[in-house]
């Protein structure tokens, strides 16, 4: 964990292994949903972090930049890296109380420390996504 | 059990379906409005959703009102009590003020902050009488 520029705490780098075993172990999944939701998770900041280019051409816009970092910071904790939520949560706070926060700074930031899942493309059809199957066994 | 889940994030959406479609069939809809427009084609096809896991802060239209128009849909159609839509809201917001809303006027069944915890999850909806 080092300071950076804003004064902020910035976590180490994720770790895929470590992402992984929060998934097996938090939600009880098997390898297959397991890769599943490390395509997810890849898929869901790349989507983030590509609307933040578009938000942060309007920093006046503070509606959508709590926006943005809230829906990052829920990402991040069902992600179990808490670390980063908590990174987040600061720039949260800090934006709220109308602090200055050199955005493009803390984008690269995150871009750097979560490359590895950003840059993750898993097996053969990692990508899927969710089934909207049934089983209606065990539904009442 | 039929659910609803309603998450503008592919990551929640992706964990609840995993989660939730061990027991019956998920749909999903990424803000409010959407989900309103499948409740509606849901009641009107007679196949109302058991279920629905609402994110708060979602484009379009955010939870919280689509809560409201939710219970405003069932009391016109004369749905009430027991009869209404069970709801769990799934959200990263935490502060008393949204949670008291989402209790009060929205009559929601559950508050779940994230990250999402299968334990108390699965819980509620068993609570709730919708799996064994």
């Amino acid at each position: 964990m080092t300071i950076g520029k804003n004064g902020l705490f910035i976590p180490g780098p994720l770790v895929l292994s470590k992402l992984r075993d929060h998934f097996r172990q938090t939600y009880m999944l098997n390898e297959t949903q397991i890769e599943t939701m490390l395509a997810s998770s890849s898929q869901s900041l790349e989507h983030a972090l590509s609307s933040a280019g578009e938000i942060l051409k309007e920093p006046e816009d503070n509606e959508r930049l709590v926006a943005f970092f809230h829906g990052l910071k829920g990402l991040l904790l069902n992600m179990g890296e808490t670390e980063w939520a908590t990174y987040i949560k600061a720039i949260e706070n800090k934006l709220a109380a109308g602090g200055r926060i050199d955005y493009a700074t803390v984008i690269g930031i995150i871009e750097g420390g979560l490359g590895e899942i950003l840059s993750y493309n898993g097996g053969d059809g990692a990508k899927s996504g969710f089934s909207q199957n049934v089983s209606p066994e065990k539904s009442r | 059990m039929k659910t609803l889940i309603v998450e503008d994030d592919f990551l929640a959406r992706s964990l609840l379906s995993t989660l939730l479609s061990e027991y019956g069939v998920c749909h999903v809809a990424v803000n409010g409005r959407e989900a309103l427009d499948a409740i509606e084609r849901a009641f009107d096809e007679n196949d109302p959703y058991d279920l629905i896991c609402l994110d708060i802060m979602m484009p379009v239209m955010d939870g919280q009102e689509a809560l409201l128009e939710l219970r405003k849909m069932e009391a016109r159609r004369g749905l009430k009590g027991l009869d209404t839509t069970k709801v769990i809201m799934v959200t990263a917001i935490d502060d008393s003020k949204n949670i008291m809303k989402a209790f009060r006027q929205g009559q929601c069944e559950a508050y779940l902050t994230k990250p999402l915890d299968r334990t108390k999850l699965i819980g509620h909806i068993r609570d709730l009488g919708l799996i064994e």
